[in-house]
């Protein structure tokens, strides 16, 4: 603690040295200030990803199709009937795919339902043949290097309690970022 | 008479060049109050506890709006530090995050993130945010905080510390105080990428 005294000056010369000696008191008390300070800068991060895309590059071609047994199969990684997904997103980003693995067409005609079971291949690469079987209804997996990842199409119908008519339907994929 | 005036002269003269003296001294000696942790060499040591960089986990989309860091998941920073000391926080944190960090970037709609800092501390000598006093942060991302390194606990102040000594062993009286950095990004439609800003803390004794 420092203590400055100040006593009243008689003469000139007194009040001289009464003046350097505040002064000096008021160096010297900052100068006791100690610089008991620390600092740390922390970085802070967002890692921002594309908005993810799907883009049908083609349908299921059934024209013509070979039934065999009434069965329809349509194999998506060895067959050119297959349908054609591309997924966009980040680059290498990883990302959940789930699908319904069966879904019903209905009878644009009249009435009746056709329970199609989809069967799905994915590949980083285009590359049908390839393409590994995504057999399971929930799969984590990763983007390529331009944010790509391509998807095909197929699946099982069997038609032999079947209604004449044309039958239509969607494929659902969900796709997220992980 | 005269010569009272005559002698009252150099008395008058002196308070006048006092008053103009105590204008231009360091601020610290206008307060009303005593500053004990700016008077010795006590040390304070503030240290990550946290690893690693306080990050907005993802999955993070453009357009995606408010992603948030609750409380619960601060980052987390330890301050040691003399237990009856009081300590000033200082916290300035960038107003947004820029693509790859990049200052170019700062304004830009699509290459730049709003950045909401939020902060606290708990001086209650447990690393426990139930503890967590919020620190006012202004709209330019700048708090400022002082406290005791550890609570009074709602006792009156006890007696000014006595001055350290050669003999004085700091680490008999430290104590460990910590604070929270965490708060929300707001993401428009922005171009896809890594968005970064910083966040710097200064503690000192007050």
């Amino acid at each position: 603690m420092t203590t400055v005294s100040v006593s009243p000056p008689t003469t000139q010369s007194n009040m001289l040295k009464s003046l350097f000696a505040i002064l000096l008191s008021v160096i010297a008390t900052t100068g006791l200030y100690g610089q008991n300070g620390n600092a740390v800068t922390i970085s802070v991060n967002a890692t921002i990803n594309s908005t993810l895309e799907t883009i049908t590059i083609q349908a299921i071609d059934f024209d013509e199709i070979e039934i065999d047994n009434s069965v329809i199969n349509i194999d998506p990684v060895m067959s050119p009937r297959a349908g054609k997904l591309v997924i966009r997103g980040s680059a290498n980003a990883e990302f959940r795919l789930d699908y319904l693995r069966e879904r019903d067409l209905s009878n644009t005609d009249g009435p009746g339902t056709i329970a199609f079971n989809y069967i799905i291949a994915g590949n980083r690469i285009d590359e049908q043949d390839t393409a590994e079987l995504l057999d399971q209804d929930v799969r984590d997996l990763l983007f390529n290097e331009d944010g790509e990842f391509f998807i095909w199409v197929g699946g099982i119908v069997n038609l032999s309690e079947v209604e004449p008519g044309s039958y239509e339907g969607e494929f659902t994929v969900e796709v997220e970022y992980i | 008479m005269p010569n009272q005036l005559k002698a009252s002269l150099p008395i008058v003269c002196s308070a006048v060049i006092l008053s103009a003296l105590l204008l231009i001294t360091p601020p610290a000696l206008y307060a009303q109050e005593i500053e004990f942790g700016r008077y010795g060499t006590y040390t304070i040591t503030l240290e990550n506890i946290s690893m690693g960089d306080l990050e907005f986990d993802g999955p993070i989309v453009a357009g995606g709006g408010i992603y948030q860091v609750e409380l619960i998941d601060a980052y987390v920073l330890s301050l040691l530090g003399v237990k009856y000391l009081d300590v000033g926080v200082q916290i300035i944190g960038d107003g947004e995050l820029l693509l790859n960090g990049n200052l170019e970037n700062s304004g830009d709609p699509e290459k730049s993130i709003p950045f909401t800092l939020r902060s606290a501390y708990a001086n209650r000598a447990q690393n426990n945010i139930s503890d967590a006093v919020f620190i006012p942060v202004s709209g330019t991302n700048t708090g400022n905080a002082r406290f005791p390194i550890l609570a009074r606990q709602q006792q009156p102040p006890g007696p000014p510390p006595p001055p350290p000594t050669e003999a004085f062993n700091q680490s008999e009286v430290d104590e460990t105080a910590y604070l929270y950095l965490y708060g929300e990004i707001n993401v428009g439609n922005v171009n896809a990428g890594n968005y970064i800003g910083t966040i710097t803390i200064t503690v000192e004794y007050e």
